[in-house]
């Protein structure tokens, strides 16, 4: 249609003059269309020139003055239309409010009262970026800053209370609290005087089965043992060992001639018929590092460190909850479709905005992050869908 | 929660020192006399200062969302106030100089008045795309338009203004003469 190619020719000589070229040059590209295009464009020229009206410095100042005291009625609002928990108060804490300083909305999370304020600043830090470089860094930063957030959020407390539970629909928390979750692995860290030299396969100088992943499992039977102890809430007497040495693959990781050795276990169920973990590990660990030394004499003897790392220390120091290394047992029941409760297999939640990923959704558990590409594919659809 | 509203009066600041000479201009142009654009300045910004919770739901860049509170109020304006417009009453901050009068330029005042004629998305496009100097995509931004439709609109209103102006210009030309 005519009407349509000269609303684009229109455009494009904008856009040209705009760039520095002259109103001939312009118009040389579109001989036909000169004559009408001409005047349209005489005229955004002149507009260009009309004098911009400008504001009274008096006024300019006692609005900001005005502003920067106006008193605000700060009403806390949910964020993405869930109350969460105590924002308020812990970002009192987080901001260093109690030692009188005055903060800025930058130490702000989600759901407090200063929290769109950082995000309109950092919007505008992104706009105003003076090239693509630091507009991209500028994003970056804003990434960046989300993850922060994210981690003080999930610091603040128990995983429980992240969402409160009136906020969810009951046969959701239902199926949440069924979630089998309780971890029956333990982890023992060792730095080494020197490689052991095991039976099978003696030598201390570095040997190809050093590199390898070492299970110290003779049999089926033996596994079957180790999990009976452990279905009655006793550690394995002998357990499995799955052990690895990282020095054997990056020697920067030690001193010269040292070595670390990792050691994954199981069972060690994380609900013990006696005692508690805290008491028990240690002495458990010896009882482990005996175990190697069956298999590799004079094993003991190279141990210079430990680090021992029961079901319930992965539970307090990492928050994996139960101890479970897998964010959910890792039975049909609680997998694919089914991951993390049926009916929510998707990385969606009862709220909208609130997404899962991590071992707790498929394809986990397990340390490869499709649970994150995915879920992030999710919002993305979702996203683009609303 | 005095001292956070403190700090957060901080960072609305630094907004208002990156937003207040665009949004005064674009008002000033809509309503073509100092007092009223001055008045809905402040509106726009006391607005702001209020609604600033509501904004991170919009999902809409924070220029744009200030701008469309300007633009509603302006239109609010409108309806509220009488429909003539002062026209010559004021001049704005820029004196009539006698030299400028004669000279092929446009004036403030002859500008706003052929403005004040036209649709109001026509305005927006004019002032946002030529006053301030926005790209096509920048303007279909802030109106929440596509890019052809905004082009279409550009087309429409420089037309419209030239008649208008061409007045106005020829008149110049002769009496430089």
């Amino acid at each position: 249609m005519e009407t349509s190619r000269l609303t684009e020719a229109l455009a494009r000589c904008l856009d040209a003059l705009a760039t520095g070229q002259t109103l001939d040059e312009c118009l040389a590209a579109y001989p036909d269309l000169a004559a009408e295009l001409r005047p349209l464009l005489e005229t955004a020229l002149a507009l260009r020139q009309v004098p911009p009206p400008t504001i009274d410095p008096a006024f300019r100042q006692r609005l900001r003055e005005r502003l920067r005291t106006a008193p605000v009625r700060v009403r806390p609002r949910p964020l993405w239309g869930w109350p969460a928990v105590r924002w308020a108060a812990a970002a009192v804490l987080a901001t260093g409010l109690l030692a009188g300083t005055v903060v800025s909305s930058a130490e702000s999370l989600p759901g407090d009262p200063l929290y769109p304020t950082k995000l309109a600043v950092e919007e505008v830090q992104v706009a105003l970026a003076p090239d693509p470089y630091t507009r991209q860094e500028a994003r970056w930063r804003r990434a960046d800053e989300r993850l922060r957030e994210l981690t003080r959020l999930a610091d603040r407390g128990d995983a429980e209370h992240l969402v409160e539970a009136s906020h969810l629909p009951e046969e959701f928390l239902t199926a949440v609290r069924n979630i089998r979750m309780e971890g029956c692995s333990m982890k023992i860290n060792l730095a080494l005087d020197g490689l052991p030299s095991f039976r099978a396969l003696p030598g201390s100088t570095l040997l190809p089965h050093h590199r390898t992943t070492i299970h110290l499992c003779p049999s089926i039977d033996y596994i079957e043992r180790a999990w009976d102890e452990a279905k009655y809430g006793h550690p394995s007497t002998q357990p499995m060992l799955e052990i690895t040495i990282p020095t054997s693959y990056d020697d920067s990781l030690a001193p010269p001639g040292k070595h670390i050795m990792n050691i994954f276990l199981q069972y060690t169920p994380y609900r013990l018929r006696e005692g508690n973990w805290h008491q028990l590990k240690e002495s458990y660990a010896d009882r482990v590092l005996a175990l190697v030394e069956e298999y590799a004499p004079g094993f003991r003897n190279l141990v210079l460190h430990r680090q021992v790392i029961s079901p319930l220390d992965l539970e307090e120091t990492y928050g994996l909850t139960g101890g479970n290394i897998f964010h959910g047992e890792m039975a049909v029941d609680q997998l694919f479709f089914l991951r993390p409760v049926p009916g929510w297999a998707q990385y969606r939640t009862p709220l909208r905005g609130l997404y899962l990923c991590g071992s707790g959704t498929h394809p986990g558990g397990g340390v490869m992050g499709a649970p994150g590409y995915n879920a992030a594919r999710e919002i993305l659809r979702q996203r683009e869908g609303s | 929660m005095r001292a956070a509203q403190a700090g957060d009066a901080e960072a609305f600041a630094a907004l208002y020192e990156r937003y207040v000479d665009r949004l005064y201009r674009y008002i000033y142009y809509r309503v073509g006399n100092r007092t009223e654009a001055e008045d809905l300045t402040e509106q726009v910004f006391l607005k702001a200062w209020e609604a600033i919770r509501r904004y991170e739901e919009r999902g809409v860049p924070f220029g744009a969302w200030l701008f469309r509170l300007a633009h509603n109020l302006v239109i609010d304006h409108y309806r509220t106030t009488r429909p003539t417009q002062s026209l010559e009453a004021t001049g704005g901050p820029t004196p009539a100089d006698p030299d400028r009068l004669l000279s092929l330029r446009l004036e403030l005042a002859d500008l706003q008045q052929a403005l004040a004629r036209l649709p109001e998305e026509q305005q927006a496009v004019i002032i946002l795309r030529f006053l301030e100097g926005l790209s096509h995509q920048e303007v279909a931004r802030l109106l929440g338009k596509s890019e052809g439709a905004v082009r279409v609109i550009q087309h429409r209103a420089l037309a419209a203004l030239a008649r208008l102006l061409g007045g106005v210009r020829n008149r110049g030309n002769i009496e430089a003469h």
